[in-house]
């Protein structure tokens, strides 16, 4: 919003003068400046309407402000002017709405009748006979141009002026072509002809309220008048329509038909409908003096009598409490009034206010009322002293969960993302957790394609960002996240899941470890996470590899795998390919709040041993289809029966090794197994023979050989 | 030969080689031929295990004895020489770094994690409990809850994307979540929610559809905007350091009455004005206000009670945007580097 201070001035007592503002500016402990634009600024910006820019210096500065939502009084400049006199504490002095009248009374010109009254709850008709039509007066175009407009003529000038000025838009017919001299406020009937004044405009509809005359319709009301019956320069007799219409239709109607209007931008914010007469009486006064003509006594009025009032109930003690700062009561009425409120009562403990009518949009309640008082008496005043309780707050434990994951990740050398959850429904959509398609977006809403449905699986972001990072050659891609992804579910709730997902270009071996030493990193107790292959593995991670995460249970030496937390495996070739990705990456995808809630503990201690270990090697040649897990469990079980067997020492994987000397389907894993006895130390002899009859349980079991 | 004759031969050889030697660097290459870690002592200790069970124990005394004398010998040879005891070792380059197959690489959390992290420090520190809300919403806790009534141009500040064939919206703000938070727990509250928002805005250096805000909620009984300044101001302490100082400014929020957007003294110049606060010496933090009372009345209806009194309980909301932090706190120029997430750009911050 514009605001010419030249323009501004006139509406103040005294004028803007560098005095009145440096003192207002020492009031509110705000630096002052030698140019009186910038003063102003200031002190317009700690009120709420905060500059954007200031054009020029002095009084011939323009300064750009911005207007909230709050505020829609303030999109004139008699309302910014007010503002701006309660700011400084000086008399605002009202436009000359007077008009003198002349002739036939408006009421034998012209007729309105409004048929929706809901969505036109006032409408004004003027009558001026005579005019001259023809360019505006320098002042006139001069002001226009300084709010960005360009001037048309006299008429349209003065309405446009008005707007600006009081913030009423205002709509100027030629009577003598509006058929019956009528004017019908009516909702419009569906697809009722219409042509606007400029541009093109869809079909109307029933919910669209039209000014018509007894023909057709001959405006939008309050949005845009209709070609055929504005102002021309052949036209004489005026009819002046000032009225107030319903916000939320205005605002319906705009956005249906895809227009909006310096008046429509008003109406959809409210006006005050109370002053709606007085901004016709304002208009056909300057109209008279540029256009000339005779204004007809009397105005056409739907509805001329006020809205009731609805007085408010100001509390000291709640003005105190909320505001933090004891204000004098002589001192909140004197900021009310000042902003054009009414004192009804004055009470010890509270004042009894009215709102000015311009007002009642945005000060209904007394909370609104504590903000002007606080805003205008000044929130530099507010102490920074809280009576807040320490506390000490509680730790979810997914926050918990959280932070040890990445504490763990980044110490292995993975890097954090955060990747979008709106992906590219054209990306394949690998059913890690549901085979339902992502949801996607309403199309009106989009605003990109590829950015058009919300994940359900954090996969193919990681892939999309290991594939960004491969073609700008960042090194190996090793990354992780902690991402939300969006489940459907038939007949239930959207279920927003938080998922840890891993991709690990170095490959399998790697994020194997990572996600096994998992379990320490959580402080898992009772329990740990482990990988088992998948026996019909999904089809997004290559087979072979595909794993299932599962926590099992360490109740003595027997294991209980429980529901997938997770999956593990080489990404697969469809989804590689789709993201035209290079060598064998491995991913991983776990359900972050089911590794929240297992249950963690402190570790236990447990004394350390006195006696040393003896370690004993040995190689084993075993068909493919043994797994290490169960040459350890065997292993484990064996301990059991075996004195000498350290109690709690599993065996130590050494390697595994695969050559065409074993043959095909043949592989050699070597081992460590450890032996401690509880009080003494051991002899070779007893290692030897212990270590003999494990090996001479272990090769019949996986039908192995000692590997040479 | 028997271990013990051997080892009589050694002594010998090492106690010539001692005196022999002309200089220190004869004596050094000596001591490590025959004392060195792979020396010949230290191959003789080796050899203890081929030695019979029976003569061991001599075994043992003898080599002790032998280790014993060698090394007095060769202290006394050093001596001699005049050098100190310090032998000279190997020389290194003490810049060389170590071989890149030895030093795997450290990963690093995300400039937001750090940012969110940061906050929820600090924040947690006065007391802040972290919530979280759902993504996504319907109207009523995105909107008219939140005091934004349907038709009202409030709303343009909040454009959003909706779910195609539902009314179910991506929340545009995180504000959302106080009236979830409310709706489950009984005042006095003291909540922050980091989350992430959406909206249709179009994307550039400075714009993003997805991004992420905090949002702080404090309700209890006479709470004010003096505890809201008070509470700022300990957080801007913490966040830029002792005597950063915070400053209001009225603004307009639909769930907020009254509204401020907070500001704090500029952390890179103190308030005298530089490239960081583009020369106002004051940089923008976020929003903030007391909560309006119509959101605890809508909170109150969809509890079905009075939990939330607006006689009886008052609070607090602010809310800041964590990418504008952390591009304030790096010197960051473009958004859309968070969720793109190179490595170069993980690495550098």
């Amino acid at each position: 919003m514009k605001l010419p201070l030249s323009w501004l001035q006139e509406f103040l007592e005294g004028g803007l003068t560098p005095k009145v503002l440096s003192d207002a500016c020492k009031r509110w402990e705000l630096h002052g400046s030698d140019d009186p634009a910038r003063m102003l600024a200031t002190l317009l910006t700690f009120a709420g309407f905060e500059v954007e820019s200031v054009e020029g210096s002095g009084l011939d500065a323009v300064l750009d402000l911005t207007v909230l939502a709050n505020r829609p009084d303030c999109q004139g400049l008699a309302g910014l002017a007010r503002e701006v006199a309660a700011i400084l504490g000086v008399r605002f002095l009202p436009p000359p709405c007077e008009v003198a009248a002349a002739g036939a009374p408006a009421a034998e010109s012209a007729q309105v009748s409004v048929e929706d009254a809901a969505l036109c709850p006032r409408y004004t008709a003027r009558v001026i006979r005579g005019v001259k039509v023809g360019p505006s007066p320098d002042w006139l175009q001069a002001r226009l141009r300084s709010m960005g407009l360009i001037p048309r003529n006299n008429i349209v000038d003065v309405t446009n002026y008005v707007l600006f000025e009081l913030n009423q838009p205002l709509h100027a017919f030629d009577l003598n072509k509006l058929a019956g001299r009528k004017i019908v406020v009516r909702r419009a009937r569906d697809k009722e002809a219409f042509k606007p004044l400029y541009g093109e405009l869809p079909p109307l509809t029933s919910e669209t309220l039209v000014i018509a005359d007894a023909q057709r319709p001959v405006a939008v009301g309050g949005i845009i008048g209709g070609a055929g019956s504005e102002v021309s320069p052949e036209t004489v007799d005026i009819l002046l329509e000032s009225a107030y219409f319903d916000p939320a239709n205005t605002r319906r109607t705009c956005r249906r038909l895809k227009v909006g209007t310096d008046s429509s931008y008003r109406f959809e914010r409210g006006i005050d409908p109370d002053a709606v007469a007085q901004a016709s009486a304002r208009a056909a006064r300057l109209i008279a003096e540029v256009a000339g003509g005779a204004v007809a006594p009397g105005l056409i009025d739907t509805r001329p009598q006020p809205r009731a009032e609805r007085p408010i109930e100001l509390r000291f003690a709640r003005l105190e409490s909320l505001y933090g700062v004891r204000v004098p009561p002589a001192e909140s009425r004197r900021i009310l009034e000042t902003l054009g409120c009414t004192v009804r009562e004055e009470r010890a403990d509270k004042l009894v206010v009215l709102a000015p009518t311009w007002r009642r949009g945005d000060l209904e309640r007394e909370a609104d009322l504590i903000e002007e008082v606080a805003r205008l008496y000044g929130y530099h005043r507010i102490p920074a002293e809280t009576a807040m309780r320490a506390r000490i707050p509680n730790r979810s434990p997914l926050e918990i969960a959280s932070e040890r994951v990445r504490d763990h990740c980044t110490g292995l050398g993975y890097f954090e993302c955060w990747t979008d959850t709106l992906v590219d429904p054209q990306w394949p959509a690998p059913p890690v957790w549901t085979a339902a398609a992502p949801l996607k977006l309403d199309p009106r809403s989009v605003l990109r394609e590829d950015h058009s449905a919300l994940r359900n699986a954090l996969a193919t972001s990681l892939l999309a960002v290991a594939r960004h990072n491969q073609d700008h050659r960042t090194g190996t891609a090793r990354l992780f996240e902690l991402g939300k992804i969006f489940l459907p579910h038939a007949g239930a709730a959207l279920e927003e899941r938080r998922v840890l997902g891993l991709y690990d270009a170095a490959g399998f071996a790697p994020l194997a470890d990572t996600l096994a030493r998992l379990s320490d990193a959580l402080e898992l107790d009772g329990a740990r996470l482990a990988l088992r292959p998948a026996e019909t593995g999904p089809d997004w991670l290559a087979p072979g590899s595909a794993c299932r995460v599962v926590r099992i249970r360490e109740t003595g030496d027997h294991e209980r795998a429980e529901n997938p937390i997770g999956w593990l495996g080489l990404a697969g070739a469809a989804l590689l390919k789709a993201f035209d990705l290079r060598g064998q990456p491995a991913y991983a995808e776990l359900d972050l709040e089911a590794l929240a809630h297992l249950p963690t503990g402190p570790r236990r201690y447990r004394p350390l041993p006195t006696q040393p270990v003896v370690v004993r090697d040995v190689a084993v040649v075993v068909s493919e289809d043994v797994l290490w897990h169960d040459i350890e469990s065997f292993a484990q079980a064996q301990a059991a029966h075996e004195p000498l067997r350290a109690a709690g020492e599993p065996p130590r994987f050494l390697s595994a090794y695969r050559g065409k000397q074993l043959g095909a389907g043949r592989k050699s894993l070597a081992f460590s197994v450890v032996y401690r006895h509880r009080e003494r130390s051991l002899t070779d002899e007893e290692v030897n023979a212990a270590h003999e009859r494990f090996v001479a349980a272990l090769l019949p079991k996986f039908n192995a050989e000692l590997r040479k | 030969m028997s271990f013990l004759d051997d080892l009589q031969t050694l002594r010998t050889e090492a106690l010539a080689a001692f005196g022999a030697a002309k200089d220190a660097a004869a004596l050094e290459q000596a001591r490590i031929r025959f004392l060195g870690a792979k020396g010949s002592l230290k191959a003789f200790a080796k050899r203890m295990k081929e030695v019979p069970p029976a003569e061991k124990p001599q075994a043992g005394k003898q080599l002790n004895e032998a280790s014993a004398e060698l090394e007095a010998a060769f202290a006394a040879a050093q001596a001699a020489c005049g050098k100190p005891a310090a032998a000279s070792g190997p020389k290194l380059d003490v810049t060389e770094p170590l071989p890149p197959e030895q030093r795997p690489e450290i990963g690093r959390r995300h400039p937001l994690t750090r940012t969110v992290d940061r906050l929820r420090e600090l924040l947690g520190a006065l007391g802040f409990e972290v919530v979280e809300g759902p993504e996504v919403e319907d109207e009523r806790h995105n909107f008219d809850d939140l005091n934004i009534p349907a038709d009202h141009p409030s709303r343009d500040s909040f454009d959003t994307f909706f779910l195609d064939g539902s009314r179910a919206l991506l929340r545009s703000q995180t504000s959302t979540v106080q009236v979830r938070v409310m709706e489950s727990r009984k005042p006095p509250l003291r909540v922050i929610a980091p989350g992430r928002v959406y909206r249709p805005d179009k994307i550039d250096a400075t714009h993003a559809s997805t991004f992420h805000q905090i949002e702080g909620l404090y309700v209890d009984r006479g709470v004010s905007m003096a505890d809201l300044r008070g509470t700022l101001q300990l957080f801007v302490e913490g966040l830029f350091g002792a005597g950063t100082r915070v400053r209001f400014r009225p603004s307009f929020f639909p769930f907020t009455e009254p509204s401020a957007e907070m500001d704090a003294s500029c952390p890179a110049c103190g308030g005298s004005g530089c490239n960081v606060c583009k020369g106002t010496g004051w940089v923008e933090l976020g929003g903030c206000g007391m909560v309006d009372p119509n959101v605890f009345l809508a909170v109150n209806r969809a509890r079905g009670d009075n939990a939330y009194d607006p006689e009886v309980w008052t609070g607090f909301a602010f809310g800041f945007g964590i990418e504008r932090m952390a591009m304030r706190r790096h010197g960051i120029d473009d958004l859309r580097l968070f969720l793109e997430n190179d490595l170069r750009f993980l690495r550098q911050v």
